[in-house]
């Protein structure tokens, strides 16, 4: 231990230089991507002064976009939220043919590219499509309308709490399923009173993310919604719209309001994020 | 027998895809005994114990609890307490909570109040003599701690049957003594029908009223400990419980001729002519000091409750282990390189050379280390 200062710094393989020039190349790189465009979004949606930038989120445009985002999320999120906790429970804890192509399939979304998503869905709802015509004559209208929107934010998004738990169900097993049914739970008491709380983070994380997605979406929801403004135009598309009508204030007012969700997800991401590394640490083995 | 058994299993097999787990197994245990299903790993005892619960299902054969059919039963209306083999404690619930687990998931009109419960869970954990921690979580305890409080989880809905699967297995030795003494002590008090699991024979000579000897499946024997350790059934048992020496031998005209040593007591049927095995116990080779002697001194243990001596009678041969009580060994002080005659006290024959594959000693206790 005589040469405790030398050998700390023979311990670093990576002289000074080198590891100055990583800490900046990394900064330099945030700055440029993440950074410098947040800071961008808010500056131009208050060029015009805090007025101007509450007058563009009254626009009837507008709030009838944030509406429609938030409809859309509030249907989509609790639907992946229920689907991703079958999925993972029937994942993790049973054994069954057809497992693996599960898991694959549950992975597709982000494998597929969301224009792609999308186009799936007119080709089956729409009115020249396999469905269209029969849910047309029924009186239902799905593709350049509420539901069409929801069906692909569904699709887009359904992966992020399942994978979220499958990998958190499977390292915790089934022993504690199989003591509370020993111990005279049911089913449901077991999954309500066991299994919840033990994925109850995971969960929360899953969900977040899930969220942030479902609101963000751009492409998938682009290609069915038919952008009609006041009826079928999410805050992402209607950001598209103002800008390309050179209302700048408009649209990055509309688009500060999608930055600040991702700032709350991010913040919320890293609470949970700390909450289960503490938990982990208090309870590790 | 007076009663019904409190757990019959009949003709009971199962299978997991291609791997038998258990085959035609029958089985009456009494009530109120403490019983130990003995068996290497893969020979189906916690298979058995899981479907005693109602965790798995036979797939053929029946099982009884007190006289009726459980196959109809799901596993929450058998009423079992199970400790599993990790214990499977409610990792985000306070130890308090956990032990009440099971009076607080009973219907309505049977729960018991709130009051009431509390005072339940306090008496268990009293009972397991770990009251004081209550407002713990499972990961502040030690191994022993959550191996108590798996147990009172388990008598809180006052079960009729206690089945424990391994139940010291994770425990360090010196804790693991320590706990079986003390579970023993708690079964005595509570009269509970206990069934436990393990690979341990020490564990199960010990504790169990009787013990149940699996392998490949099947039992194997079922005895007291005195029993199954002074007459193994079948060269499996004798494999299992304790040393033994397997000597190669002929049979003729009803005597094992052994060329180098002389059978006084035997045990089994010597009445087929031909080879066979015999299986000594350490303690019952006999050794004199002689200069003419078959045999050679190989290796003398002296430390421990008895001395071990290590014989060699063919060079290359597998060498035969004796064992002698430290006065004993006083009046020889064998050394390594001694000539010695050899006499088995006692042996026991099997004729026909079994044709699965035999587990030394050895095997087994590389096998519980893996576990």
């Amino acid at each position: 231990m005589a040469t405790g200062p030398r050998s700390t710094i023979s311990a670093r393989t990576e002289p000074r230089v080198v590891r100055w020039l990583l800490i900046f190349i990394s900064l330099l790189f945030v700055g440029t991507f993440i950074v410098l465009p947040l800071v961008t979004v808010f500056t131009e949606a208050l060029r015009q002064g805090v007025r101007a930038y509450f007058a563009a989120l009254a626009d009837p445009d507008a709030r009838s976009a944030i509406g429609l985002t938030l409809t859309v999320a509030a249907i989509a999120v609790p639907l992946n939220l229920v689907f991703g906790v079958v999925a993972a429970w029937a994942i993790a804890k049973f054994e069954f043919r057809g497992k693996s192509l599960l898991i694959t399939l549950i992975d597709l979304p982000f494998s597929v590219s969301p224009v792609i998503s999308g186009l799936i869905y007119v080709l089956l709802f729409g009115l020249q499509g396999w469905l269209g015509p029969f849910l047309s004559e029924q009186g239902f209208k799905i593709i350049f309308a509420v539901p069409g929107i929801v069906l692909a934010t569904i699709f887009v998004t359904f992966p992020f709490v399942a994978r979220e738990l499958i990998p958190l169900m499977q390292e915790q097993g089934t022993d504690e399923e199989e003591a509370a049914l020993v111990l005279g739970a049911s089913g449901w008491q077991t999954f309500r009173r066991v299994t919840l709380p033990n994925i109850r983070w995971g969960l929360l994380y899953g969900v977040l993310l899930c969220n942030a997605r479902a609101m963000g979406e751009f492409g998938a929801v682009s290609v069915v919604s038919g952008h009609i403004r006041g009826l079928t135009n999410t805050m992402p598309l209607h950001v598209e719209i103002l800008y390309n009508e050179y209302n700048f204030v408009a649209s990055f007012a509309v688009a500060s309001l999608l930055a600040l969700l991702a700032l709350v997800t991010l913040s919320a991401k890293s609470a949970i994020e700390w909450k289960i590394g503490r938990g982990l640490k208090g309870r590790g083995h | 027998m007076e009663h019904s058994p409190a757990i019959h299993a009949k003709g009971i097999g199962k299978r997991f895809a291609s791997f038998v787990a258990l085959q035609n197994v029958d089985l009456e245990i009494r009530a109120g005994e403490l019983l130990a299903l003995l068996g290497p790993s893969g020979s189906g005892k916690t298979t058995l114990l899981r479907i005693i619960a109602g965790l798995e299902w036979p797939d053929e054969g029946d099982l009884l609890l007190d006289g009726d059919s459980a196959l109809r039963r799901g596993v929450r209306e058998r009423h079992i307490g199970f400790v599993f083999q990790h214990y499977a404690l409610f990792r985000h619930m306070s130890v308090m909570e956990n032990v009440a687990f099971g009076l607080r998931v009973m219907a309505r009109q049977r729960r018991p109040s709130d009051a009431e419960i509390r005072s339940r869970v306090q008496k268990l954990l009293d009972l397991v003599q770990i009251g004081h921690l209550g407002d713990r979580y499972p990961s502040q305890l030690s191994g022993g701690e959550r191996q108590r409080v798996a147990l009172a989880r388990a008598l809180a809905i006052e079960p009729s049957v206690l089945l424990l699967d391994e139940p010291f297995g994770a425990l360090d030795a010196k804790v693991r003594k320590e706990l079986r003494r003390w579970l023993r002590q708690l079964h005595d008090r509570l009269a509970m029908t206990t069934v436990f699991v393990t690979h341990d024979q020490e564990e199960a000579l010990e504790l169990a009223d009787r013990v149940v000897v699996l392998g490949h499946g099947k039992i194997e024997q079922v005895g007291t400990p005195e029993e199954v350790y002074g007459a193994p059934r079948n060269p499996f048992v004798f494999d299992f419980l304790g040393q033994v020496n397997r000597v190669r031998c002929q049979v003729r005209s009803g005597r094992p001729v052994v060329p180098y040593a002389h059978v006084e007591q035997l045990n089994g049927d010597a009445s087929r002519d031909g080879p066979g095995t015999l299986y000594v116990r350490p303690h019952d080779v006999v050794l004199q000091r002689d200069p003419a002697g078959p045999a050679t001194v190989r290796f003398v243990g002296v430390v421990g409750p008895v001395v071990r001596l290590e014989i060699e009678v063919v060079v290359g041969a597998p060498v035969l282990e004796a064992e002698m009580p430290h006065h004993v060994y006083a009046g020889y002080r064998f050394t390594a390189g001694d000539r010695v005659s050899v006499r088995f006290r006692a042996a026991t024959l099997f004729s026909d050379v079994p044709t699965e594959p035999q587990m030394t000693p050895a095997d087994l206790s590389l096998m519980s280390a893996d576990l």
